[in-house]
């Protein structure tokens, strides 16, 4: 009976939809149940949570028009932009690369690099590391490259698992004084590199280039993500660079000083590695920026499964990072305005979809108990509600504005669907949010390996970190 | 049936003329006929060296000059050399071999059999490119 039980809870432990059931469950159920509780007892409770929810969705949308305000300016690298490229230094690229999903993209993007790179070869070295569970053809395919081209090395790495393996084995191998980590699907700019060492050369320590989808004819949905990723790396990651200097490495198309990053490693136990390294760098006291002039393209998810399993694995990996680095935030030696921002993107990243969903749990005891409150008439809902749609439309409007100019004319509509149906994507992603809590916290840490693209072999290889 | 007359080279920018890239692995063809492209030359890409004779005469732009990178699937370098020298019209064609064997005595055998350039893989794809708009510059 007992081992039926188990058989049972571990079957449900294995979808993804029970944890979405029991983070609605306990973060709108059971707040739902307290209100009407709460309101029987004492009414103004029920009024003051409402003002409580709308002041969160209005501080929000403050912090976003911040960032789509400081996004617009046109900060330039204050360094020469004609870096002789004979002055480059020895540039590292680490290709990373679980080979069995990414065994069809892998030469082409070892192509783009040892040829559309404007860096002279004799600067660069390319290591693709990568792992797989069995032999496959296109080893053989890099063994020739290797044969061939004295800056390429295709590093093997047995008992490697993540991404993260990939990356510290290779880092025994690297030489060069900037590292560039990508994953396998990308393809840098020819001006990548020279744009990047300008910052090194100024003395920050790590920059962050813009990602931007190539794929996005493949499906509706991968031009709605490419409409995404034109916000996050044209708005977001820009505005919070030119608001307090300070940047997030996303996990590719990121270059690194080489001594910083050898020092800090990535940490294989985190589903964001990436995140969690840009943590420790800043609480080291390096500097990180973002240049969205640095373009390198990627083939986005164009598939709604393969979306949901990597922002499962994004969600969770940044409440890891929140729980493991929140505390050392606060007691860190960093600016008060860069503190309290990242205690914005930390804590109250993972604290809003909670807060966001109160609206529905206070609606719904206002129906049982028979609350009503004037929204209408009050000045205070009123203005967090049109401040809320005002960011969402500003949002979009300034991310049509900042795409790239391929990117805008070709998906031109596709900005106004994006900034229509911003308030349900959002909500979808705060589903994603609560549910990855719920996965920590019960400790599930599986995840699918991301499906390129729908042309991409169907691997669904699970893997552990 | 003799040779026919010798030519001056056609090297020279904006020349119709050609490279003709001998490689057996594709992955290998791809990489350095995107290498001799960047510095402005066409490129005819073959597999072999029956297909490299068969160029020589019948491809749609005069070869002007040959990069053949070992190995061959026949093993057979220094013959192909050896033909082109004695069928290409150019006086100033030249022969980039990038060899897979580093032994000296390999190297000096390509180079009697008439290769103007022998370089021992892996090689700095650059350096290659380099090399190429040299020997073109000498060519012409």
């Amino acid at each position: 009976m007992t081992s039926t039980w188990r058989d049972t809870l571990g079957r449900l432990a294995r979808h993804d939809g029970t944890y979405v059931l029991v983070a609605y469950l306990l973060f709108l159920g059971v707040p739902a149940l307290a209100y009407v509780l709460l309101g029987a007892v004492a009414p103004w409770t029920m009024t003051a949570a409402h003002y409580a929810v709308a002041g969160a969705y209005a501080f929000t949308a403050a912090v976003m028009l911040l960032e789509l305000r400081f996004a617009l300016r046109r900060k330039r690298c204050p360094a020469d932009p004609q870096v002789a490229l004979e002055e480059l230094p020895l540039v590292s690229v680490i290709v990373s690369a679980y080979l069995p999903n990414e065994q069809h993209l892998i030469v082409e993007t070892l192509q783009h690099l040892t040829t559309k790179l404007n860096a002279p070869t004799h600067k660069l070295q390319i290591i693709l590391a990568y792992n797989t569970d069995r032999d496959l053809p296109v080893e053989r395919e890099l063994r020739t490259l290797q044969g061939l081209n004295a800056s390429f090395t295709a590093l093997r790495v047995p008992g490697s698992s993540s991404k993260a393996h990939n990356i510290n084995a290779a880092l025994e191998l690297v030489e060069g004084e900037m590292t560039l980590l990508l994953d396998a699907d990308h393809h840098p700019a020819p001006d990548a590199i020279e744009r990047a060492w300008r910052w090194l050369a100024l003395g920050y320590d790590v920059v962050q280039g813009r990602c931007t989808v190539r794929n996005a004819d493949e499906s509706t949905f991968a031009r709605y993500v490419a409409v995404e990723f034109e916000q996050i790396y044209g708005v977001s990651h820009t505005g919070r660079s030119h608001l307090l200097d300070t940047a997030v490495f996303g996990g590719t198309n990121g270059y690194w000083r080489t001594s910083l990053l050898k020092r800090l490693r990535v940490d294989e136990q985190m589903l964001t590695e990436d995140i969690d390294v840009s943590m420790r760098a800043l609480l080291s006291g390096a500097r990180l920026v973002h240049d969205r002039t640095i373009v390198s393209t990627e083939i986005g998810t164009a598939m709604f499964r393969s979306w949901w399993s990597q922002r499962m694995r994004w969600a969770q990996g940044w409440f890891q990072v929140t729980l493991r680095h929140q505390g050392a935030v606060w007691a860190s030696g960093l600016p008060g305005p860069v503190r309290a921002y990242w205690t914005y993107l930390l804590l109250w990243r993972e604290l809003f979809p909670l807060l966001s969903l109160q609206v529905l749990a206070l609606l719904a005891a206002d129906l049982a108990t028979g609350h009503t409150i004037a929204w209408l008439g009050d000045p205070f809902l009123l203005g967090t509600t049109a401040l809320t749609f005002a960011s969402g439309a500003a949002g979009g409007l300034t991310t049509w504005r900042l795409a790239l100019p391929e990117l805008r004319r070709r998906l031109g509509p596709w900005f106004l669907v994006h900034a229509l149906t911003a308030s349900a994507y959002t909500t979808l992603k705060n589903t994603v949010c609560m549910a990855a809590m719920a996965r920590e916290l019960a400790g599930r840490r599986v995840w699918v390996v991301t499906r390129r693209s729908r042309f991409t072999i169907p691997e669904t290889v699970a893997a552990t970190t | 049936m003799s040779n026919p007359p010798r030519v001056p080279s056609p090297f020279r920018p904006g020349a119709d003329a050609g490279v003709l890239l001998v490689a057996s692995a594709e992955v290998e063809r791809d990489a350095l006929a995107a290498r001799i492209r960047k510095t402005g030359e066409r490129v005819i890409a073959v597999v072999d060296g029956a297909h490299a004779v068969r160029a020589l005469t019948d491809a749609p732009v005069p070869v002007a000059e040959i990069v053949v990178s070992e190995p061959l699937p026949d093993g057979r370098t220094e013959p192909l050399i050896r033909y082109a020298r004695s069928i290409s019209p150019f006086a100033g064609l030249r022969i980039i071999v990038l060899a897979e064997d580093s032994r000296a005595a390999h190297h000096t055998a390509l180079y009697d059999s008439g290769a103007d350039l022998v370089a021992a893989k892996p090689i700095d794809l650059d350096l290659l490119s380099r090399q190429i708009v040299a020997l073109r510059r000498r060519a012409a």
